[in-house]
């Protein structure tokens, strides 16, 4: 008989039977009644998710299909639910990809599943399926050697969803096939690797093939329903808890200047782990609305209070799969080798299963980005806390372990003592974390010297944290694990515990509801005006799904346009990132290195396709029309300097804002004798150094009447983060005597070499604000001195919703310097999702749509200030000057 | 198959020593949860097994020290009978 048919039904007792005995079980009213609660609770859980933006838009997507799937699910027949519930996880892989990419999913899990399955020894099944794997493994690296029709074969798009589904759980499927500790059937093949809701989530729980068989409806149907909903209510509090340390909270490390700064990123650092706790729950607990009753994950691992507590408690889908494949079989192999012993083969099969689970990290991430990671700070973290466990073990073995059948008593040395741990623990893990996290050792030297920088007052804050988890470990960490099974079930094993657990789950469904309808309620809570006016405040920035300061900056910087840290740690970049298409930014042949103070150049004549839009540079290398550099008679000329958002990345070249402006302003008052021209030396990645340069060498010489320098929200930060490095390392910084300045209060010489960009940008970090000022100061000078009017103007870009301080700072600054400042914030006012303003998710380089805003705005200003000479006509013309940006949109 | 009494109470006892010193044997039953309770974690259910294998005489494999064979007493003493073949 083949495997695939060796089904044995799994179902209980109580639900095998005749009809009669189904219907009087499962149709009469409290049941009915309790079965519409958790379909009540799962639909308001399903609109939280939908009103707070919680997750994608196929996510949500999936959750409906899961819904509907849900109610049909439960009426059917015990043995029909497993197929109904495979061809729903097929669905939702098709709902989620479409049909090309999905059936590529299927097809290619298909082939993985029938391997399994062959008519042959498991080693020659083993062996194919590795065959099949590095296949996999070529097409997923993509290699330039592979022929073109080979390397573009299979979509690029299904390869993270595909190894989420296979990576890990075709490992203990042919284990647990070759020992046979459970039933194969298609269905179950089918359900188990198909899994919805997989086919929203790279990073997904191990689910275990043996328990997944095990605990399908193993209890009452709808205890294990209710379990579900507090689960993925529970998951959704985590997420939101996630999004708000995210948006508002997280620190960089080159930030921090004092120890409460660095226990600020230190502790943020760890609670990002809310993103990762909270789909486990969201997870498990919708696979439990389909009767599997699988073990709670992440159970209070904030409340540790031992390393190998850490370890049972955070991910124990993780544990459990590592402890199946390689701790016991090794240990079990090892302790009969005399040499070694018990003791010693425990010893050495936890290390292994610690090694085990860094190097499957990699290969998790090769998977999903295609390259295999081999980090420092990864080995650090895995041996650390293998060493740390063992460690725990060992003392553990010698003074054991408290277990009780019944509730422990508590003394107060007992409660002092557990306080104790749980609060070392935690300090512990934030610390292991932090190294783990914080690849760069340059950071982590920024984070030691900000935390030697310490007062006892922020001591006392410090010590607060771990010391208030040691209390939460006193008062909830004893709680255990929630399950159906036996007497120390919470939710709904008890007569009253269904209803009480439903109306908790109910109350905060409707709650999140509310306050996504009426965020201004937060507004009255009697709380500290600052937390209700965040909570507020967050309410709103949940619906843009926007990333933070610290990753806007980044992205802005291009730290991450290589995509080499994004992932590891941050999914929200990594979620932007993993879409975007290969060679996306790639400025290869576009632009040309110069050996002078302006760095790298726009290669003239160059007419390509750049970031998804057509990319024309005229012969002067400017992705601008062509223009003579002489000023013809009667011309009223202006020169816009700016970086890659100026420059137009993104955008066909009539439709960036400087053009738009010079096509309406001689559409509007130009002439056989008056012509408006507006010269863009813009480049992309030029900081303020280089656009200060870029007007002394080069614009001047085109007798502009205007020069408007582009500021952006970063203007600031690049000030010193900007060419700075560069400069440092041709010796160029002496070009620059606002620069020599700059690094000599920084204690930096201007002529030392082989500094790291981080550290200089680190030292240089104070002093950028002194660095812009004095830019604009010669900016300034410079531009009078060549007979035009300096401005500058403020850009907003699609990302600053909500006007960035560094703006107010600039118009400031504008004022000492002697500059006139245009301000364009509030040009996409009415724009109601700023994330349609972008070029593509992933890449935030305002659109067309967004020029012709900010086109809209400029020509009012320049008119409004009297900057374009106008001749007294101000007026609108007939059809009104304003571009209609809905129809440049489309 | 019948349960035996005397394995049953060797395991027992065994666990009431070596892991809940001073608790009342009352409260161990048959049936009470082992592993999923945290009575019994990965190295204390290794312990059991080198118990078993050295008491009874058997050999455990690596995929039977799991919940599915020794997450109660009873789920024990029927392993050892399977593996002696009562």
């Amino acid at each position: 008989m083949s495997p695939l048919t060796a089904e044995t039904t799994s179902a209980p007792p109580a639900l095998q039977g005749g009809v009669r005995t189904w219907i009087t079980r499962e149709l009469n009213f409290p049941r009915m009644i309790r079965l519409a609660a958790v379909t009540i609770q799962f639909a308001l859980l399903i609109v939280v998710i939908r009103m707070l933006n919680i997750e994608t838009k196929a996510f949500e997507n999936v959750l409906t299909l899961a819904f509907g799937g849900f109610l049909v699910h439960h009426f059917l027949p015990s043995s029909w639910r497993l197929p109904f519930f495979a061809l729903l996880s097929v669905a939702s892989v098709l709902l989620a990809f479409g049909l090309e990419h999905g059936g590529w999913m299927l097809g290619l899990g298909g082939l993985l599943i029938a391997l399994c399955h062959i008519p042959a020894a498991i080693s020659i099944r083993i062996l194919l399926i590795l065959a099949v794997a590095a296949c996999l493994a070529l097409f997923r690296i993509g290699p330039e050697w592979l022929p073109d029709p080979l390397r573009s074969a299979l979509p690029g798009t299904i390869w993270p969803i595909l190894g989420a589904m296979f990576m890990f759980r075709l490992i203990g499927y042919m284990y647990d096939l070759k020992h046979r500790t459970a039933p194969f059937s298609a269905w179950r093949a089918c359900g188990y690797f198909f899994m919805i809701p997989n086919v929203c989530f790279p990073l997904f729980p191990v689910v275990d093939y043996q328990t997944f068989c095990r605990n399908h409806y193993n209890d009452d149907a709808i205890r294990i329903y209710q379990i579900g909903v507090k689960w993925i209510l529970r998951g959704l509090v985590q997420l939101l808890i996630y999004r708000l340390i995210y948006m508002y909270y997280v620190i960089k490390p080159g930030d921090a200047v004092t120890a409460l700064d660095a226990g600020q990123y230190m502790l943020t650092t760890f609670l990002l782990y809310f993103k990762i706790s909270g789909l486990f729950h969201l997870i498990i607990g919708m696979l439990h609305m389909f009767g599997f009753n699988m073990p709670e994950t992440h159970h209070l691992y904030l409340l540790s209070s031992s390393f190998t507590d850490f370890w049972r408690r955070i991910n124990i889908y993780w544990k459990d799969f590592i402890m199946k494949v390689v701790f016991y079989p090794l240990y079990f192999r090892w302790k009969k080798w005399k040499l070694l012993g018990e003791g010693r083969a425990m010893a050495l099969a936890t290390l292994s299963a610690f090694v085990a689970t860094w190097l499957l990290h990699s290969y998790q991430w090769f998977w999903i980005r295609g390259t295999f990671p081999i980090e420092w700070s990864d080995m650090v973290f895995w041996l650390g806390l293998g060493i740390v466990v063992l460690i725990n073990i060992q003392w553990e073995q010698r003074r054991g372990r408290q277990r009780a059948l019944k509730r422990a008593k508590r003394t107060l040395r007992s409660e002092v003592g557990l306080a104790l741990r749980t609060a070392g623990t935690f300090t512990a893990i934030c610390i292991l974390w932090t190294i783990w996290s914080t690849p760069d050792v340059d950071e982590l030297r920024f984070l030691a010297e900000a935390a030697a920088n310490i007062t006892i007052g922020q001591a006392g804050v410090i010590l607060a944290v771990p010391l208030g988890m040691g209390l939460a470990g006193v008062a909830l960490g004893r709680r255990s694990r929630e399950h159906t099974e036996g007497k120390r079930s919470t939710s709904g094993s008890q007569r009253d515990g269904f209803w009480r657990s439903a109306a908790w789950t109910s109350t905060g469904a409707i709650l999140l509801i509310a306050v996504a309808l009426r965020p201004e309620v937060l507004l009255s809570l009697p709380v500290p005006s600052a937390w209700s006016q965040v909570g507020f405040q967050f309410m709103g920035d949940l619906r843009t799904d926007q990333l933070n300061r610290a990753d806007e900056e980044a992205m802005q910087r291009g730290y991450y346009e290589d995509l080499g840290d994004v992932t590891r740690f941050n999914n929200e970049l990594w979620q932007l990132y993993g879409q975007r298409p290969v060679g996306w930014g790639d400025l290869t042949g576009l632009q040309r290195d110069r050996d002078d103070v302006l760095l790298y150049e726009y290669t003239p004549l160059v007419e390509t396709t750049y970031r998804g839009a057509p990319f024309v540079t005229n012969s002067r290398g400017m992705q601008d029309r062509e223009y003579t550099e002489e000023k013809a008679a009667g011309t009223f000329r202006m020169a816009l300097v700016g970086s890659s958002h100026d420059a137009g990345s993104g955008v066909p070249p009539d439709e960036t804002y400087e053009n738009l402006v010079e096509s309406m302003l001689n559409d509007r008052w130009g002439s056989d004798e008056r012509r408006y021209e507006i010269l863009n030396f813009s480049v992309g990645g030029f900081g303020p150094l280089q656009k200060l340069a870029k007007v002394e060498r080069e614009v001047l010489q085109f007798e502009p009447d205007v020069v408007l320098y582009a500021a952006s929200s970063t203007e600031v930060l690049w000030a010193t983060e900007r060419g700075a490095h560069e400069l440092l390392e041709r010796g160029l910084v002496r070009e620059f005597p606002l620069l020599v300045d700059v690094f000599r209060k920084a204690g930096v010489d201007p002529d030392e070499r082989g500094i790291r960009p981080r550290v200089l940008e680190h030292r240089l970090r104070p002093f950028r604000s002194m660095a812009l000022e004095g830019v604009f100061t010669q900016f300034g000078e410079s531009t009078r001195r060549g007979g035009a009017r300096p401005i500058v103007l403020l850009v907003e870009h699609p990302y600053n919703a909500q006007r960035p301080p560094s703006f107010d700072v600039m118009i400031e600054m504008g004022r000492r310097c002697n500059v006139e400042v245009i301000d364009l914030y509030g040009a996409f006012a009415d724009v109601k999702d700023r994330s349609s303003l972008g070029v593509a998710p992933w890449d935030t380089h305002t659109n067309s749509r967004g020029h012709a805003l900010l086109a809209n705005l400029l020509f009012e200003k320049l008119v409004e200030q009297s900057i374009v000479p106008t001749d007294g006509l101000t007026e609108p013309g007939p059809a009104g000057d304003r571009l209609q940006t809905e129809e440049i949109d489309e | 198959m019948t349960a035996d009494p005397e394995t049953s109470a060797a395991v027992k006892e065994f666990i009431l020593a070596e892991f809940l010193p001073g608790e009342d044997p009352d409260e161990l039953t048959e049936s009470t949860p082992l592993i999923t309770a945290g009575i019994l974690d990965s190295i204390a259910t290794l312990k059991v097994v080198s118990f078993l294998e050295a008491t009874f005489g058997v050999s455990i494999g690596a995929h039977e020290a799991d919940v599915e064979h020794m997450n109660t007493i009873a789920d024990i003493v029927q392993l050892i009978q399977s593996k002696k073949g009562g």
